[in-house]
């Protein structure tokens, strides 16, 4: 894999020959999101309702000028349209331009946050609803005190890797083609209602909850028992603590509350 | 380990997924569960290069070229740091933020000790940076802080890599230049570190004639002045002495409050080192008496670098070490607090602060210390807080979870019962003392950001006076005569009354003693870190904000304290100094002076 990425790095070097800085990492997933908004953008365009367009360029436009995580608002935003402009089908066959659209919407989000993650470390990334919304209003009055407090890591002087780029569009791709081999297995089929036992309506999200969350456990499983395996003695005692305290919590807890309360009296004069 | 980014996304990707197979709109369905997908297989990566692949990254630092895990610094010296990160396998981790985890005790200088690296096979990566040791004692640098992070921002986990260190740190000593006296009152030049006193003695210099008493030796008798007086004379000689300079450290629990290389501890260490080195230069034999309010620990005077040195070394291992303070009215509160040992990995900087109230500083600070020396534990994968209802406001629960992590944490590092965790969650003063500890042992000199002193009862001031009374009475019942005792105490916050009968009483009659057999004292007494005396001609400062004015107050209450103390002992013959400077060296290298020619007060001077 590392003779594979140097290999490639070098290709791209001759291309881009620039030795001292590479390819600036802001600029190639800047250059990512704008194409993958061309090829996403269409879609809009196309449905007729022009509100929704400059609601969505709108968005985009001001949380990028603001430098705060916008991925999941551009997602919804898009989710949204969908949910307004995509006519309901009965087929579950998806064509190559909507696989394409698909992968383009991926891109833009895998871009959008990848930049975002480069040029704006200032919001922490376990932060609250409250201490994004005062990031805001700090950003607004032009008060940059909150950058200090940045947790997470950037790499804002390092330069891109070719590798990285092309694993983020290789793992889109994958995640397109699999979401849509799921699709196509969820029943259609009229009767399966009869045959399941269930509401229509239900069918299809049940059995694809029952597929994800076995798929998530077997993963879960693997990886729990690899980490389990390989626990450090403090670690293991402090699990056993946590679940030993579990039980008995409620009563140790009123014995120390009533102690406290004993204590506080008779300090009182 | 999931960020507030990833969850978000992952509601909006299920919600969407169920609305569009709900109302059959397969390509909002396949946007939504592409989204899900995608942050699974990123999941998933992340939490394989965390469980299998970062195990393999270990940790070198070398210090001033060593590697050795241990090893002496001095205080404010710089000491250059190089920390190497190997990989025994082959990994690839990409995004991962290295930071050395130092103590309070070391303070960086110029670069920063952070690198942001990504790790790629078996290339090691390297960083360097350069530091100082604010105060004498030890420092312990356990390890290097890892925060490993995806590309996106999605997952962030915190691991810990040990290369743990340990160094001893002596205090720093400089030169001080001390006038000289500029009339020429003696040809003869005796030997370094003998110096003429003028009383009777077996020296070489003629003191004065006398007349013959019988037992006098026949050699001694002046024969040319007996003839002319035609009786016989006596010569009586001069004595010959070394002046031994005896330093009295205070190490009671109050000079040690406060942030490294402003305690008064720091203070008393340097003025130490420096009135030893200055004593020695001129080979005087300089000792040592350690004491607190418990008991004392003494190196007998002597000469020579190793002399020296072993005294650096015990002022070195006298700051680590010292008993638990003296707290009135608090004692027995929380009798878990005195069963509770030293955190394991890390040896124990007795004494632990006294008990104070738990402040979100307090829970902060703590907080980011375990998060960063401990993070394994702190996960909420083996470190599960027990579900409760109460309190519902998110804030409370938030507070509330990350107590619950603390405390089971805090029970894992002290040998504490199981039911402790539980015990510290809901005692507030139990949980301020643990982690106090744990901040003391972590090497942070943890005290509220506005110390305040007085009303403490810190100091016990009886037993303080009584071990160094004792101290300073033995030291002159073994003493030659000529001795001088430098007092290094921390004197400035004792309010009480100052005759006999007071707790000053023992040792203003030591005092007393000690001079009456012809030795120099000297009482220096430091100031709380920042703080200077007013002088009388001082103008009041404009005070503008609160935190001023409250200084001021301080300074105030210094100065008179200081006054106060001054005409007392200066009464009893004794110099005093209330700084820790280098005026109050040259005072003391001045009364060595006094002490090496026999003279009651200080000569000319230029």
């Amino acid at each position: 894999m590392n003779n594979l990425e140097a290999s490639i790095d070098r290709l791209t070097k001759q291309f881009f020959p620039d030795p001292k800085h590479g390819i600036p990492a802001a600029g190639t997933y800047l250059a990512a999101l704008l194409v993958s908004i061309l090829i996403v953008m269409p879609q809009f365009t196309g449905s007729g309702d022009k509100r929704l367009v400059w609601v969505f360029l709108a968005g985009l436009i001001g949380l990028v000028l603001l430098r705060l995580w916008m991925v999941a608002a551009l997602f919804l935003l898009l989710q949204v349209k969908l949910s307004f402009s995509e006519p309901t089908r009965y087929v579950s066959e998806l064509s190559g331009g909507e696989l394409i659209f698909g992968v383009g919407v991926l891109v833009m989000l895998i871009a959008g946050s990848r930049l975002v993650s480069l040029t704006s470390p200032m919001v922490a990334p376990d932060s609250t609803m409250f201490s994004l919304i005062r990031t805001v209003i700090r950003r607004l009055r032009s008060d940059t005190s909150e950058e200090q407090n940045a947790v997470m890591p950037t790499r804002r002087g390092n330069t891109f890797s070719t590798m990285e780029g092309l694993t983020g569009l290789v793992r889109a791709i994958i995640s397109v083609l699999a979401a849509a081999y799921l699709l196509s297995l969820l029943p259609l089929d009229p009767t399966t209602r009869d045959e399941l036992l269930l509401f229509e309506w239900a069918v299809r999200p049940i059995t694809l909850g029952v597929i994800l969350i076995i798929v998530y456990q077997l993963t879960q499983a693997i990886l729990g028992t690899l980490g389990w395996r390989r626990l450090s003695e403090p670690e293991a005692r402090v699990y056993l603590r946590s679940e030993f305290v579990d039980w008995p919590h409620r009563d140790i807890r009123g014995v120390v509350k009533r102690q406290v309360r004993e204590r506080r009296n008779r300090r009182r004069p | 380990m999931l960020t507030n980014r990833a969850r978000w996304l992952i509601l909006f990707a299920v919600a969407g997924t169920v609305v569009g197979l709900l109302r059959r709109q397969e390509v909002l369905a396949l946007i939504s569960l592409s989204v899900m997908i995608w942050l699974f297989i990123e999941w998933c990566l992340f939490r394989v290069r965390l469980e299998l692949q970062f195990r393999h990254l270990a940790c070198e630092r070398t210090v001033n070229g060593s590697t050795s895990v241990t090893g002496t610094l001095w205080a404010g010296r710089p000491v250059s740091m190089s920390i190497r990160i190997v990989a025994r396998k082959a990994v690839r981790i990409p995004l991962v933020r290295f930071e050395d985890a130092l103590p309070e005790n070391m303070a960086v200088t110029g670069e920063e000790h952070v690198l942001e690296a990504s790790v790629s096979g078996n290339v090691p990566i390297r960083f360097s940076y350069k530091a100082h040791a604010r105060a004498a004692g030890q420092v312990i640098l356990p390890g290097v802080s890892a925060r490993i992070c995806d590309l996106h921002g999605l997952f962030i986990a915190r691991r810990f890599l040990p290369a743990r260190q340990s160094f001893r740190v002596l205090p720093t000593c400089v030169d001080v230049e001390t006038g000289y006296p500029t009339v020429k009152r003696f040809n003869a030049m005796p030997p370094p570190g003998i110096h003429r006193l003028q009383r009777a003695g077996m020296g070489s210099e003629l003191l004065e004639l006398r007349e013959y008493v019988p037992g006098d030796p026949p050699k001694s008798i002046a024969w040319k002045v007996s003839a002319k007086r035609g009786c016989l004379m006596t010569r009586q000689y001069e004595t010959d002495v070394p002046v031994r300079t005896l330093l009295f450290v205070d190490g009671s629990y109050g000079t040690r409050l406060g942030h490294f290389g402003q305690r008064p501890l720091d203070q008393l260490m340097f003025l130490a080192a420096t009135i030893a080195k200055s004593a020695m230069s001129v080979r005087d034999p300089a000792g040592l008496e350690l004491f607190d309010d418990a008991g004392t620990r003494s190196i007998r005077p002597g000469l020579g670098e190793r002399q020296f040195f072993r005294i650096l070394e015990e002022l070195s291992d006298f700051a680590t070490t010292g008993n638990d303070p003296f707290v009135r009215g608090v004692d027995g509160l929380n009798p878990l607090f005195h069963d509770i040992g030293h955190v394991r990995d890390l040896r124990g900087t007795r004494p632990t602060p006294p008990p104070c109230r738990l402040t979100p500083e307090l829970m902060n600070h703590a907080w980011t210390v375990c998060n960063r020396l401990w993070p394994e534990l702190m996960e909420s994968r083996v470190n599960r807080p027990p579900f409760t209802w109460f309190p519902i406001r998110p804030q409370r629960r938030a507070e509330r979870r990350r107590r619950s992590l603390l405390a089971t944490a805090l029970s894992e590092l002290y040998p504490l019962p199981v039911d402790a965790a539980i015990r510290l969650v809901h005692d507030d003063n139990l949980m301020a003392s643990c982690l106090q500890r744990l901040l003391t042992d972590a090497g942070f000199a943890w005290t509220s950001p506005l110390v305040d002193r007085r009303r403490r009862e810190l100091h016990n001031w009886h037993a303080k006076f009584e071990t160094l009374a004792i101290a300073l009475t033995r030291a002159v019942s073994v003493g030659r005569d000529n001795e001088l005792y430098v007092l290094l105490l921390d004197l400035v916050d004792f309010d009480g009354p100052l005759g006999r009968l007071g707790p000053l009483g023992r040792l203003t009659n030591a005092i007393r003693i000690a001079r009456a057999r012809h030795h120099r004292v000297v009482v220096i007494c430091p100031l709380p870190g920042g703080y200077e005396l007013l002088r009388a001609g001082d103008e009041p400062p404009e005070l503008t904000s609160m935190e001023d004015q409250i200084r001021y107050a301080e300074q105030l209450r210094l100065t008179a304290a200081a006054d106060r103390l001054k005409r007392e002992l200066r009464r009893l013959g004794a110099a005093v100094a209330f700084s820790a400077d280098r005026e109050s060296v040259r005072l003391v290298l001045t009364q060595a002076e006094l002490a090496r020619n026999g003279r009651s007060t200080a000569a000319g001077r230029r």
